[in-house]
């Protein structure tokens, strides 16, 4: 092998390692961003089912000797616990009529827009809200209202 | 040929088959976000229209009763036949995040219409018979 080609050769072994070290980072970033994107999307679709279930479970759904209608009850909003649901918050906001921008408690009932349904934040700039229209229905004034139901979920 | 040229042939060869790969490989990367986008707005369409029909346009009659009322020309709330329109207009605005264009459209003897969809990727719930004549449809779809 002439001096020349023995010059060559190392260089060509030096770049091809370089390109397969940065190929090897490469891959083990966009795995480790893979698995985390995964479990962003679990918890979005969890978020997606909560926002389809939740106004039609019995915690949230009116209904009246067996009368069942397609409204959220907004006295059950009031005392509602809801189990663990990991890290999001979920609350039901008022947006017409638009109504005095308070958190509702049996205190603030009916003059109040928000209604906290469970709170569980994670310190994190990751979040994803998505929500879903409702009908609120107030048994008290027999009104009916409309309300947005937001999942807040945190990465 | 020159040793040069083929070497360009090459590489001009190589740079072909990535832009080949990427051109391929760009529908799948962008598809999941639309079909998730899309998901939540087909399921936002079909609660909505529940939500317009059961709200109370004014004290004991809501928007569904109103348009059938109005559809017999007899209403219960004042000027309601003229402003339906946009009422439900204002209701849906109230509603919707500003991103997402819309409309409503009641299809019948007395027919309502608010906003105006006009993209490519257009989302709707399913009808809604509210009589034997009139039917109710919401598009949406994203800015």
């Amino acid at each position: 092998m002439r001096k020349g080609q023995f010059h060559e050769s190392v260089i060509v072994i030096l770049i091809f390692t370089i390109i397969f070290g940065i190929a090897l980072l490469g891959i083990y970033k966009y795995n480790t961003n893979s698995i985390q994107d995964i479990q962003n999307d679990l918890e979005e679709s969890k978020s997606g089912s909560l926002l389809s279930q939740l106004p039609m479970s019995p915690y949230l759904h009116y209904s009246e000797l067996s009368d069942e209608k397609e409204m959220v009850d907004t006295i059950k909003l009031l005392n509602l616990e809801l189990e663990d649901l990991g890290f999001r918050t979920i609350e039901v906001k008022q947006v017409y009529p638009r109504v005095n921008s308070l958190e509702c408690n049996k205190e603030t009932y009916p003059n109040c827009d928000t209604y906290s349904l469970y709170n569980k934040v994670k310190a994190s700039q990751d979040k994803k809200i998505i929500s879903i229209p409702v009908s609120l229905y107030f048994p008290l004034t027999q009104e009916t209202k409309i309300g947005n139901l937001v999942v807040t979920t945190y990465g | 040929m020159a040793k040069g040229q083929l070497e360009s042939l090459g590489l001009v060869l190589i740079v072909l088959l990535l832009a080949v790969l990427l051109v391929f490989s760009l529908p799948f990367i962008l598809k999941e976000d639309t079909q998730k986008g899309g998901d939540t707005l087909r399921l936002k369409a079909d609660a909505l229209r529940n939500v317009l029909l059961q709200t109370d346009l004014c004290p004991g009659v809501t928007v569904k009763e109103e348009i059938l009322n109005c559809e017999f020309d007899n209403p219960r709330c004042p000027e309601s036949c003229d402003k339906l329109g946009s009422k439900v207009d204002e209701m849906i605005k109230t509603t919707l995040e500003p991103n997402i264009i819309y409309e409503f459209r009641v299809e019948g003897r007395n027919a309502v219409k608010a906003g105006n969809v006009s993209c490519l990727n257009t989302f709707s719930s399913a009808s809604q018979p509210l009589s034997e004549n009139s039917k109710v449809f919401l598009d949406l779809c994203e800015k």
